[in-house]
Parts: structure tokens; C-alpha cells; sequence
């Protein structure tokens, strides 16, 4: 079994930040949602910071809520 | 009977934070007044005590969804605007003040209030102006002030192909019989 490495913990990001929309867009899939820490390999609690990060950029019109 | 002591929480004997603003101006404001405008938005802020910590200018940008806001009692609709933000330190009593005056605030659409560490945090260096593509396109905001009307030069106008063909012709004409 293949072991994913947390992309933040690989690259020692401590805050996730909501203005980092290219970071933030590799987490979503092609229709806009998050994708699961599964497919991702984020840790738990990077996890929550990235999602409350995407729900912040979708709320200032930085990221869409869905893609069309 | 002896009183019970109370627990009260007093938010006056917190010490200051540090929060960030994200915040979202109306496309009517003209580039020439947006720095006034978002002086305007400080002065506001340092009223109430805070202090900056850092800030990144706004750049327009293309929103990523239609947003819509009422404005005396009309809805206007934004598909554009200047995103900018701030991080303050403020005391955590004033938040509510804070809140409420840039709720007034006619002038923006959205705006974020988090908590957030005092360092740089944003990790790409490539602006947001230029990941949204940040280009004016005209009015298409429905019911959106009459300023932002883009002025477009009447010599932007494209010709049709056999007047500019005439147009050269003549001139060219004129050049040689000024030779």
C-alpha cells in the first residue's frame, strides 16, 4: 500500500491561507468541490484548515463554489 | 445568604490581536480614487485603535461567481471588483464596532474578518490581479453606477475594410504629390 505524504507537511506550511488560490485549487476537483484528505494524502487537521481556506476564498469570490 | 460570585467575561482585559481583513470594493470606484477610498477605510479603522500590521493593495480581479448586494433598496450585481486586505491589531471590545462600521460602508460588497498570524502567510508570489485576470470590460453589471461606464475613444471604432483602404490610398496619394 502506497503511502500519500501531506503536501503541507511536506513543504512545511504551517497556515494555509485563503488568498493562496493556486495552492488551494489543487485540492479541488474540475466541478469546484474539496476533495477528501483520502485522495490527498492531508493529515487531519490540515485538512480542516484547508477546507475552512477554500471556504474563505469561495466567500470573497476567489474560488467558485461549483465549476461549470 | 451570601451573593454567588459572578463570572462575568469582561473583553476589555483581553490583550489586542491580530485579525485580517479581506475586503471587496465596488468596481464603481474609479483607479484614480481607490487609494483616497481605502485611506478612507483606515482612517475608519485607526478611529477605533487599531493598528496596521500589513496590507496588500487591492487589484481588481474577476469574480469567481455573480455576487449581489442591496444598495437603497435595489439589488446591484457585481461581476468584477478590487480585492484588497489588511491586517490590524486591534483590542477584541472594539470587534463589534469594528463590524459594524464597515457594514455601513456602502463601497463594499464582501468583506472577511478572521483571526490570523502576525507573519506573511501567502506563499505564491504571482498577484491576484493576474491569476483572475483583472480586466475591465465594460459595464456589465446590471444596475451598476453610471461612472464605471468604460470611455472608450471614438478612434477605437473600427472602420470598415474598403474605407480604411480608401483612407491610406489618399493619403498616401497626398504624401507623393508632396514629394
Amino acid at each position: 500500500m502506497s503511502t500519500q505524504q501531506c503536501y503541507f507537511k511536506s513543504n512545511n506550511i504551517k497556515h494555509i491561507d485563503y488568498k493562496d488560490i493556486e495552492i488551494l485549487r489543487k485540492f479541488l476537483t474540475p466541478t469546484g468541490k474539496i476533495q477528501p484528505s483520502k485522495r490527498t494524502g492531508t493529515t487531519k487537521k490540515n485538512q480542516r484548515k484547508l477546507s475552512s481556506a477554500i471556504k474563505y476564498a469561495r466567500f470573497m469570490g476567489l474560488l467558485p463554489f461549483i465549476e461549470a | 445568604m451570601a451573593k454567588k460570585a459572578t463570572t462575568t467575561f469582561v473583553a476589555e482585559t483581553l490583550e489586542p490581536r491580530i485579525y485580517e481583513i479581506g475586503y471587496l470594493l465596488s468596481p464603481a470606484v474609479r483607479d484614480e480614487d481607490l487609494e483616497a477610498r481605502v485611506s478612507e477605510l483606515k482612517d475608519s479603522l485607526t478611529k477605533l485603535g487599531a493598528t496596521f500590521v500589513s496590507e496588500g493593495a487591492p487589484e481588481f480581479i474577476d469574480l469567481a461567481y455573480e455576487m449581489s448586494k442591496i444598495i437603497d433598496n435595489k439589488r446591484v450585481r457585481f461581476n468584477q471588483g478590487y480585492f484588497g486586505w489588511l491586517k490590524i491589531e486591534i483590542d477584541p471590545a472594539q470587534v463589534a464596532n469594528l463590524k459594524e462600521t464597515l457594514d455601513k460602508n456602502i463601497l463594499l460588497i464582501r468583506y472577511l474578518f478572521i483571526l490570523a498570524p502576525r507573519e506573511n502567510t501567502v506563499l505564491s508570489k504571482k498577484p491576484l490581479g493576474k491569476i483572475l485576470k483583472g480586466e475591465r470590460t465594460g459595464p456589465t453589471n446590471e444596475g451598476e453606477v453610471p461612472q464605471m461606464a468604460a470611455e472608450e475613444p471614438a478612434e477605437a471604432v473600427e472602420m470598415p475594410a474598403d474605407k480604411v483602404e480608401e483612407a491610406l490610398d489618399s493619403e498616401i496619394k497626398e504624401m507623393v504629390k508632396e514629394a
